[in-house]
């Protein structure tokens, strides 16, 4: 038997997602493993989960996978996207997007079809093969040889078979990268403790939100409280909806702990690909107010929308609005009414994409940052703009209260008239500054060194004889 | 501070074979020993295409002027010969070494000495060369060509110790691997040869249990040979593990690693099936440090099945310091002959009696070696005689 007890660190998610602009949990899973990796003190091995195994993974190869910036030239990065959804936009995109995106939407409904039409007993079988099916185009729209067939990932053949002592800790998209059948089987035969980051409780609380089948999911969290030992919860919010999913449920409790997601953006402010000059000298002057998250119904870009449309009628209203984020699931209606909105790629600006570098040069910009979402396990975006010193005017939903840590304008997102009127407010009123010391603010350092205790308790406690 | 112009015929940053792996640590241990070193590999890159570095020299171009086109078992001679026979390969050669401004030359093997011979011979005064001698090459040759039935070979061996020679009589001092080959170079010269024998390092392995390469689960018990495609290695395992197979029980296994894999593939698929082989054999082709240590993790034991070839076996090293149960060949222990009572340590020389030993070894536990032990077999202790060889020289 080993000496040391092992943790198992997941990269699934990093491998999936290896050269990818990395966001939200992607970009989790990057930043905690990055700080966990190469600690003395645990005894680490990088795994990722593939074909019905975990594998283990080279150093230097998982260094690979959770570069945010790859160092190797073998590993292209997409070139920024930040382009500004307008009139301006080239011929050929327009096109391959009136194509691609319809034909994307086609693909997904007839796979949900087909997962819905073969019985339920193959159901399963048919998702995973769906998905591998999914990862390999889209390497092949990335014009990259297929992940798990390029060199780097030829040895992916070295298989981990776990110990009583191991720790499996999970940081990544587990619903999505992992099958949990296995790795509950594998639980139960090998003794494996598992430890796992849970993000929210959306597609239970909120199913409408989703596209997904909701039973998918809630699969998902009952095997996170059926087979973790410890399930690091992003919010007191999450905390609390996972006890009372577990109550619901009539399951037993499980232990849990709040970490708060690290805030800092690892990038100096850079304006330099925002290529058109033009728009970076409009946003240079300050007159904006930005809001960061992908674009989907929950995030409630529709009451942003409703504002401009109704404030831009005001010649004296000089405030432009700024989004950030790509585009999300069941996003069509409220894509089309921004793209159909007076002042879209004058005085609205959609940026799909966007580095640190060039987000923390908005953050640092804008006049005013604006969370209107539904519901947040956290509400990230919310601790960043206010770590740049930007006022924040949020929603009252789910964790965003805890994101606004006492700094942030908290209003209902239902409240239309008083969302209005605080946008009206900041507009008129001289540039502020939320002038809070950096200790006030989560950082990834506390938060792993937070996951580091918990991972250590798990590991001193006896193991399933 | 001394300079040291250190001449590869390979490139040498992230070592596989053991050719690369002497050259790699021996430039390690003069840095650590306060030595400046400049690398200066020069070989066809086309030979090393994932070598990780660009070679300072590229024969690449010349390489279809060679002699003996046909016999790839001395195109390390045949083709460093181009660099100095190939007036643009030296040109560029020469400048490389100008430009270096080297106080020692150190040549690891003896393949660049023609080129290092003509740069020199324009000089008044050259810088003194150090020859790292990892084989008496001819003799090396000598058995590779009898073994492939090579016309000519007499007559090309006659070449290679004809240049072992003169490199080892020009050398203001030099190194082998083994006493027997050190005694044969100091015959040649007047100037100081050293014994630096083969060494390793110490892997840490233990966190690695039950991490296994497919087809391997932890149900088996197998023994491990680990080799490069050079011909003893797969000689050596033909006639001394192969028959060993029938001997394997339920579960037992034995796994090769590193390019001899290909060899050992071929020649089963040339001889027809060997169902012997299908079931108890896996070969795993070359493979990454992390699948080397967990397969030294998790071994029952490690096989050194060498009949012939020259220096001392750097396997050998990994494979004590690994504390394994070894099966080994007399051959396969030159150089560490004081290692060979160990207990955990067979050594047969026949067939029969090697299949013998196998057994036994699937039957032994691992023992950890003794600090001293490991020390005495790390690269560090094991070239510290090539750095007083060059204090003395520099001095």
């Amino acid at each position: 038997m080993p000496k040391r007890p092992r943790l198992l660190l997941d990269l699934s998610t990093s491998l999936a997602w290896r050269g990818k602009h990395a966001v939200g949990i992607v970009r989790t899973e990057r930043e905690i493993a990055t700080r966990l990796l190469d600690d003395p003190a645990l005894c680490v091995i990088p795994v990722v989960y593939h074909d019905h195994a975990f594998r283990a993974l080279e150093l230097e190869f998982a260094r690979s996978l959770i570069a945010l910036v790859p160092a190797s030239a073998e590993v292209p990065l997409p070139k920024p996207k930040s382009r500004i959804r307008s009139g301006a936009q080239p011929i050929h995109r327009k096109v391959a997007n009136a194509i691609m995106q319809p034909l994307a939407r086609l693909i997904t409904a007839i796979a949900r079809e087909l997962i819905k039409s073969v019985p339920i007993r193959s159901r399963e079988e048919v998702r995973q093969s769906l998905l591998h099916a999914r990862q390999a185009l889209r390497q092949f729209s990335s014009r990259r040889a297929p992940v798990l067939h390029s060199p780097e990932t030829q040895n992916l053949g070295i298989v981990i078979y776990p110990q009583a002592t191991d720790v499996l800790f999970l940081c990544g998209l587990g619903w999505d990268v992992i099958d949990w059948r296995h790795l509950s089987s594998l639980r139960l035969t090998s003794g494996l403790r598992i430890i796992s980051v849970l993000y929210d409780l959306i597609p239970i609380k909120f199913p409408e939100f989703l596209g997904a089948p909701g039973d998918y999911y809630y699969n998902y969290f009952i095997h996170i409280i059926d087979n973790c030992e410890k399930v690091f919860c992003i919010s007191k919010r999450t905390e609390a909806d996972l006890k009372e999913f577990i109550s619901n449920n009539g399951r037993s409790p499980v232990s849990t702990e709040v970490i708060y997601l690290g805030a800092n953006l690892p990038a100096k402010p850079d304006p330099t690909e925002i290529i058109d000059l033009k728009v970076r000298e409009r946003l240079a002057r300050g007159r904006f107010a930005l809001a960061v998250g992908t674009v989907e119904i929950r995030k409630n870009h529709s009451l942003l929308i409703d504002l401009w449309d109704e404030l831009l009628a005001d010649p004296s209203f000089d405030l432009d609005l700024v989004i950030v984020g790509m585009p999300g699931w069941c996003a069509d209606d409220v894509i089309a009414r921004l793209e159909g909105l007076r002042g879209f790629g004058s005085r609205v600006l959609w940026f799909k994409q966007m580095s640190d570098a060039g987000l923390s040069w908005l953050y640092e910009q804008c006049h005013i940052s604006l969370f209107p979402s539904l519901y947040e396990g956290l509400g990230l975006p919310v601790i960043e703009a206010l770590q740049h010193g930007r006022p924040v005017i949020a929603s009252n939903r789910g964790a965003i209260p805890e994101a606004g840590l006492g700094l942030a304008t908290i209003l209902d997102p239902d409240d239309r008239a008083g969302w209005r009127a605080a946008v009206i407010a900041a507009s008129r009123a001289p540039r502020q500054v939320v002038n809070v010391g950096p200790e006030r603010f989560p950082n990834w350092e506390r938060t792993v060194a937070t996951i580091k205790r918990g991972i250590r308790d798990v590991m001193l406690t006896d193991t399933v004889a | 501070m001394t300079k040291i112009l250190q001449l590869t015929t390979y490139p040498t940053r992230y070592p596989r074979h053991g050719g690369q792996l002497r050259a790699h640590h021996t430039a390690r241990v003069l840095e650590e020993s306060g030595y400046i070193l400049d690398r200066m590999p020069v070989f066809s890159q086309s030979l090393y295409p994932r070598g990780g570095e660009d070679p300072a020299v590229d024969l690449d171009q010349a390489r279809t002027k060679r002699r003996f086109r046909d016999t790839w078992q001395v195109m390390d001679l045949t083709t460093c010969e181009l660099a100095a026979v190939d007036n643009t390969c030296f040109q560029k050669f020469a400048d490389r070494i100008q430009a270096s401004d080297a106080d020692i030359l150190m040549l690891e093997e003896p393949w660049l000495w023609p080129a290092v011979w003509r740069w020199r011979d324009s000089l008044s005064a050259p810088p003194p060369v150090v020859y790292n001698a990892y084989d008496i090459e001819y003799r090396a040759k000598a058995a590779m060509l009898v073994e492939a039935k090579v016309s000519g070979a007499d007559d090309i061996c006659a070449d290679v110790e004809a240049l072992e020679r003169d490199l080892t009589q020009c050398a203001a001092g030099s190194s082998a691997t083994t006493a027997e080959d050190a005694a044969t170079m100091q015959a040649w010269t007047e100037n100081r040869v050293v014994v630096a024998r083969n060494g390793t390092i110490l892997r840490k392995v233990e966190h690695l249990h039950h991490i296994l390469p497919v087809p391997l689960e932890p149900c088996q018990k197998f023994l491990l040979f680990v080799g490069s495609g050079h011909p003893p290695n797969f000689t050596g395992f033909w006639n001394m593990v192969i028959p060993a197979l029938s001997t394997l029980r339920a579960g037992e296994r034995i796994v090769v690693a590193g390019s001899v894999s290909q060899l050992i593939e071929s020649r089963i698929e040339k001889d027809g099936p060997l169902c012997m082989a299908r079931d108890r054999l896996i070969l795993l082709g070359q493979v990454n440090d992390l699948t080397l240590e967990c397969l030294l993790c998790n071994a029952a034991g490690i096989l050194l099945p060498i009949t012939y070839g020259g220096g001392s076996n750097l396997k050998t090293a990994e494979a004590l310091i690994s504390g394994l149960p070894i099966v080994g060949t007399t051959h396969a222990f030159r150089g560490f002959e004081e290692y060979k009572s160990l207990s955990a340590v067979t050594i047969e020389d026949d067939p029969t009696a090697f299949a013998v030993g196998i057994r036994r070894a699937f039957n032994s536990k691992a023992s950890p070696r003794a600090i001293h032990l490991q020390k005495q077999l790390l690269w560090e202790s094991t070239l510290q005689p090539i750095v007083d060889l060059v204090s003395t020289i520099a001095s």
